[in-house]
């Protein structure tokens, strides 16, 4: 007895001691200027392992008094909202990269959240320096979303499947109502049946980054967000039928840029989500109508990135554990055959989604990032921005041809980028990383955030 | 806590205050009239920062050597290494085989791992070389290799290119510990030199394998994925 009492006593010391807790590690300060430069903002918004943001009761519940419902704060959340609302206020227009971090990292000093901050001041020097003379630069603000994707401090590799479930519960309503209110907060209200284009004063540029499992939760949240988005302008779409007129949606309220970066998620929310926009023909599209010294850009409209799935082709996490921690769990369910109605063809079964990411599966890559140019059947992309990495993003062929994916054209844009850019999975807040990802931030709109351009979905 | 203090007592005593402003309108956030306090540093030994920190800081390569010292690749190692002994018959028959013969082997390599550790730590720190491996960044196999191979003597990771003593200090470090624990008949000097030369050959792999690891998995990841066909 004394022996099963001293073991039990010295398994709780142990979980106590290898378990990482369950809190907000900045409730009281959640947003805070970065050491150096007081024009970058970074603030914390925290969930728990249920998916729930921290809150603070004003009162005791059981007070007379408490019987508003505003007596519940969750600090963190309103302290971003304002400190949103107060650069909207106070600038031109400012900048904001929202990062949801992945597995084994959480909101304390993990390795995500050094990388983060210097990643923010990359950015900030990237279009700071080039300022004109008496010309502010635009203000910065990074918005940390973390949750317990760190949960032992001893093991991790052996968490994949409760981390996994933990995304599930962390992309719920309170982080979707998060998500909402901060683009709601930097671009104004989304469009709606009533209001297709509604009038907005929106003038910063917000720019949304998920890795890993992170890069899950961001999609699982954001697919509904634009999938919602759609259907309130063209909710009587029967089927995938045409509609008599092609619909054209100024979507200024939209994140200008959404990148899931070597996400570590099944691919079935894409696929779903993929057929969704090929369904509606939807493409993406923008202009510069605010760059006069581009007039080449003013009136040409260039495809864009709705998503922007990335991953490296190093990155063991996602090529090799995923499929083999999904296989596992796919015992638990049932797959079916698609047969012939296989779309795209390479791919006849279920189980080939769910047990591979998006980026995993090559017969849904739409484009190919090469170092010596495009292939045959190819088309390079040029946006708005030069390319600074050495590299060649290329449009997959709208033909089939051996050996070379050619069935997804549309705005969710998946890639697989050399080891050179991104060595491996966590490898992620380098500098080649930030030079990739220049070509789909154009510098003339961070310096300048009101003249970014001019964002439209197209609906045929 | 005064900011947060500042925003309840507002929400307070204006309680439509944040649910009654319009959707994305700016309203003054009279709680945020001044900068936010600045956030605190990142400490020293954050993994990120001990990947990217150049010169190290003294307490930085502490923080690396006490990694070194227990570590999954330092348990693991030891213990697959002793089990290819004992499967093998590679240690020395004295020490037995069996549980008590593997826990010999298996202590004893662990021992020699933390006297390397050690040894490339403290080396490391007298002649201020910086012990972190390093990719080449080239495209060519040879240039990839040579270089790899090369990190284990020249240190070139700042302005200049130094000599790097510290992986040869720690491979002798690591040899010379089994003479306390080897029986006789194994623990001469040449036995010692001859288990140095092994342990650099070990930091020789590594330095390899981690100028390669993406590449590996690269490959290894075509494996999983679905094919698309040839034809």
């Amino acid at each position: 007895m004394k022996i099963a009492s001293l073991l039990a006593l010295f398994a709780l010391a142990v979980v106590e001691i290898a378990c990482y807790p369950v809190k907000a590690y900045h409730e009281a300060t959640p947003v805070m200027t970065l050491p150096g430069n007081p024009n970058i903002t970074l603030a914390y918004v925290e969930f728990d392992d249920n998916g729930e943001m921290y809150d603070q009761h004003l009162c005791q519940l059981n007070d007379p008094k408490c019987t508003d419902r505003k007596t519940m704060i969750r600090p963190e959340l309103e302290q971003t909202i304002a400190r949103i609302q107060d650069l909207e206020l106070h600038s031109v227009g400012a900048n904001y990269v929202l990062f949801i971090h992945g597995w084994k990292n959480n909101a304390d000093n993990t390795n995500n959240v050094a990388g983060f901050q210097v990643f923010l001041h990359q950015i900030y020097d990237y279009y700071s320096h080039s300022a004109a003379p008496g010309d502010p630069p635009a203000p910065l603000m990074g918005i940390y979303i973390g949750w317990r994707g760190a949960s032992v401090k001893v093991g991790q590799d052996l968490t994949y499947w409760f981390r996994s479930d933990a995304t599930l519960r962390v992309a719920g309503p309170n982080l979707e109502e998060a998500l909402y209110r901060i683009i709601r907060a930097v671009k104004g209200p989304p469009p709606s049946a009533a209001a297709p284009n509604p009038t907005t004063t929106a003038k910063s540029n917000l720019i949304f980054i998920g890795h890993s499992f992170g890069g899950r939760v961001l999609e699982k949240v954001m697919t509904s967000y634009f999938e919602s988005s759609l259907l309130a302008v063209d909710g009587d779409h029967p089927g995938c039928q045409a509609t008599s007129a092609q619909k054209t949606i100024d979507s200024r309220f939209f994140p200008d840029l959404t990148v899931l970066l070597n996400e570590a998620a099944p691919a079935t929310d894409a696929k779903q989500f993929l057929e969704f926009l090929k369904c509606h023909q939807i493409t993406y599209d923008r202009t510069y109508p605010g760059y006069p010294d581009k007039p080449d850009l003013s009136n040409q409209p260039e495809a864009s990135p709705l998503f922007l799935s990335i991953t490296s082709e190093g990155d063991a996490a996602t090529s090799i554990a995923l499929p083999i921690g999904q296989t596992a769990e796919r015992f638990t369910m049932k797959t079916r055959d698609y047969g012939d109605a296989a779309d795209p063809p390479e791919i006849p079964n279920q189980s080939t989604y769910f047990t591979h990411s998006a980026a995993n599966i090559p017969a849904l890559h739409s484009h190919q990032v090469r170092l010596h140019g495009c292939a045959e059947g190819e088309v390079e992309v040029h946006l708005g921005s030069s390319n600074p990495a050495p590299y060649h993003f290329c449009e997959v062929p709208t033909a089939p041809m051996p050996g070379m994916p050619y069935w997804n054209h549309s705005p969710y844009w998946i890639a697989k980028i050399p080891v050179a850019i991104v060595p491996d999975h966590s490898d992620i807040f380098r500098p080649q990383l930030f030079n990739f990802l220049q070509f789909f931030l154009s510098k003339e709109s961070l310096q300048t955030p009101r003249t970014r351009p001019l964002q439209r979905l197209n609906i045929r | 806590m005064i900011l947060y203090s500042a925003i309840s007592v507002l929400a307070l005593v204006f309680p439509g205050w944040r649910a009654d402003q319009p959707d994305g309108q700016a309203t003054q956030p009279q709680a945020q009239a001044q900068a936010p306090p600045p956030a605190p540093p990142i400490p020293v030994c954050n993994d990120y920062r001990l990947q990217y920190d150049y010169p190290l800081q003294p307490k930085q390569r502490a923080c690396i050597y006490a990694s070194n010292l227990l570590s999954v690749s330092a348990v693991f190692g030891a213990g697959l290494g002793a089990g290819w002994a004992q499967v093998f018959k590679t240690d020395p028959p004295q020490w037995g085989r069996g549980p008590q013969g593997y826990a010999i082997s298996y202590g004893t390599r662990y021992a020699a791992g933390m006297a390397k550790a050690t040894g490339e730590y403290l080396a490391a720190f007298a002649f201020h070389e910086d012990p972190r491996p390093r990719h080449s960044g080239a495209t060519n196999a040879l240039d990839r290799i040579l270089y790899a191979a090369g990190t284990l003597f020249v240190d070139n990771r700042g302005c200049r290119t130094l000599p790097a003593t510290h992986t040869v200090l720690g491979a002798l470090s690591s040899g010379f510990s089994g003479m306390a624990f080897y029986p006789n008949g194994q623990n001469t000097v040449t036995d010692a030199l001859k288990r140095s030369a092994m342990s650099l050959g070990g930091s020789a792999a590594y330095a390899e394998f981690f100028e390669f690891e993406p590449d590996v998995f690269r490959v290894l990841g075509k494996w999983f994925s679905p094919k698309l066909p040839k034809k």
